[in-house]
């Protein structure tokens, strides 16, 4: 598929197509990486914005959040834009001006606390991480998601045959891997807003 | 109701749908009835929703990491690029035959041009970005491109501006010019009030626009320059 407008560009994204990507890249790297050059006195790699900007837009695209108002450019652009702003925010030698806007144009839904999680994944028990995968119908290795009819959720039953545990234990693992869990996300200034 | 199991097992029982019609029915009463209890639920389902987008998130990641990555690799091994390379291995060992039979053929006035444009095209293939520090209006600039910036500070420090036309800060700063010129210019701004040259940015000439994003540029009045089509113009952003 030779990906050029838009509206196959939003098509690939939501087919997964993995030569979208690539078109992506090609077709807006360059534009990406001169909006980037234009924040002075901060070292930003463009390559870093462009592959997170990316990684953002297109699950704002899977979650039905790009309305196709503006161009797909404009819109990933402005995606750019604000992650370059929250890097600067986050610089200690950005100056107060540039924070405010930082805080104005923030349209990340969510985001810094998806990264926050990502880190807590990183330091979590893969005893853990095992039951809740397996509790929410996650397989991480194959990186799919297996669907479930109605609630999403596997029996315990399923959990404990499957790793070879009793269905007891499984249902203690994954109440104490949860609570932990949960404590850790609550304190996160984001996540009352994400429960909202 | 299954009154002996605690509110933890009851929702998981619910989200595994392991509940009889009755006991859902009373589930759905009390998450209405029952706030501390609609509370918890709602964690437990934010919190699962929160995980699998993280997941998503991570896969999603991964996969432009990857494209990125095979972008650029079929790009270090386009054709193209033996081709210039092998023109200029060809050029260079051309000049050196014809140097070391002593035919200064590059003396003549057309052959110099001919050679200086070569080497000005490969320099234009590489733009060097980079952009002022603080303290000096230029001290930015490789060695081979510094006469041309400071040229460009000179003649944008000194030129008449008239008409300034305004944006407001909450407005993207577009800069068009008209020319059927290709190929790469730069775009450079002057910052009038502090006398620095802000910005220097390699773009299309056949595109006839740059925008600059709203926000990144102070109050004030501002000139810019096309570089290799001469175009000027000023704005202020009010």
């Amino acid at each position: 598929m030779n990906v050029k407008t838009d509206k196959e560009i939003i098509n690939g994204i939501l087919e997964n197509d993995d030569k979208t990507l690539r078109i992506i890249y090609k077709k807006y790297y360059p534009k990406i990486k001169i909006m980037v050059m234009t924040f002075r006195n901060v070292n930003i790699i463009a390559d870093d914005i462009f592959q997170e900007g990316l990684t953002r837009a297109i699950m704002n695209i899977k979650a039905g959040k790009f309305e196709g108002r503006s161009s797909f450019l404009t819109y990933f652009s402005g995606i750019c834009k604000n992650v370059c702003l929250k890097e600067l925010s986050n610089n200690k030698y950005a100056s107060p001006v540039i924070d405010d806007i930082a805080k104005a144009d923030d349209e990340q839904q969510n985001f810094e606390l998806i990264k926050f999680v990502i880190r807590l994944k990183d330091s979590m028990d893969a005893k853990c991480i095992e039951i809740i995968n397996c509790r929410f119908g996650l397989d991480e290795n194959q990186n799919t998601i297996v669907e479930h009819k109605k609630t999403g959720n596997v029996r315990f039953e399923k959990i404990a045959k499957k790793l070879g545990i009793k269905t007891d234990n499984a249902r203690q693992r994954f109440k104490r891997c949860l609570k932990k869990l949960q404590q850790n996300i609550s304190n996160h200034p984001e996540f009352s807003e994400y429960l909202s | 109701m299954k009154n002996n199991i605690s509110d933890f097992e009851l929702i998981e029982a619910y989200l595994e749908d392991s509940l009889s019609k009755k006991e859902t029915d009373e589930f759905r009463k009390r998450l209405d009835d029952d706030p501390e209890f609609a509370r918890q639920y709602e964690l437990r389902k934010q919190t699962e929703k929160l995980w699998k987008d993280t997941t998503v998130y991570s896969r999603i990641n991964k996969n432009v990491k990857q494209a990125m990555s095979e972008s650029k690799k079929s790009n270090y091994y386009k054709p193209y690029y033996f081709a210039v390379a092998a023109t200029i291995i060809l050029l260079l060992s051309f000049y050196i035959v014809i140097h070391f039979l002593g035919e200064d053929v590059f003396n003549s006035g057309s052959s110099q041009m001919a050679l200086k444009d070569s080497t000005e095209q490969i320099n234009l293939l590489e733009p060097q970005i980079k952009y002022p520090d603080r303290k000096a209006n230029i001290k930015y600039i490789n060695e081979a491109n510094a006469d041309m910036d400071s040229i460009i500070l000179d003649k944008l420090r000194n030129e008449k501006a008239d008409t300034f036309i305004k944006f407001k800060t909450s407005e993207n700063i577009k800069i068009e010019w008209t020319s059927e010129e290709t190929g790469i210019g730069y775009i450079f701004v002057y910052d009038i009030s502090s006398d620095y040259l802000l910005i220097k940015i390699p773009v299309q000439l056949s595109e006839r626009e740059f925008i600059i994003q709203k926000s990144l540029l102070k109050k004030g009045k501002y000139k810019w320059y096309l570089f290799n089509i001469d175009k000027t113009g000023y704005f202020e952003i009010i």
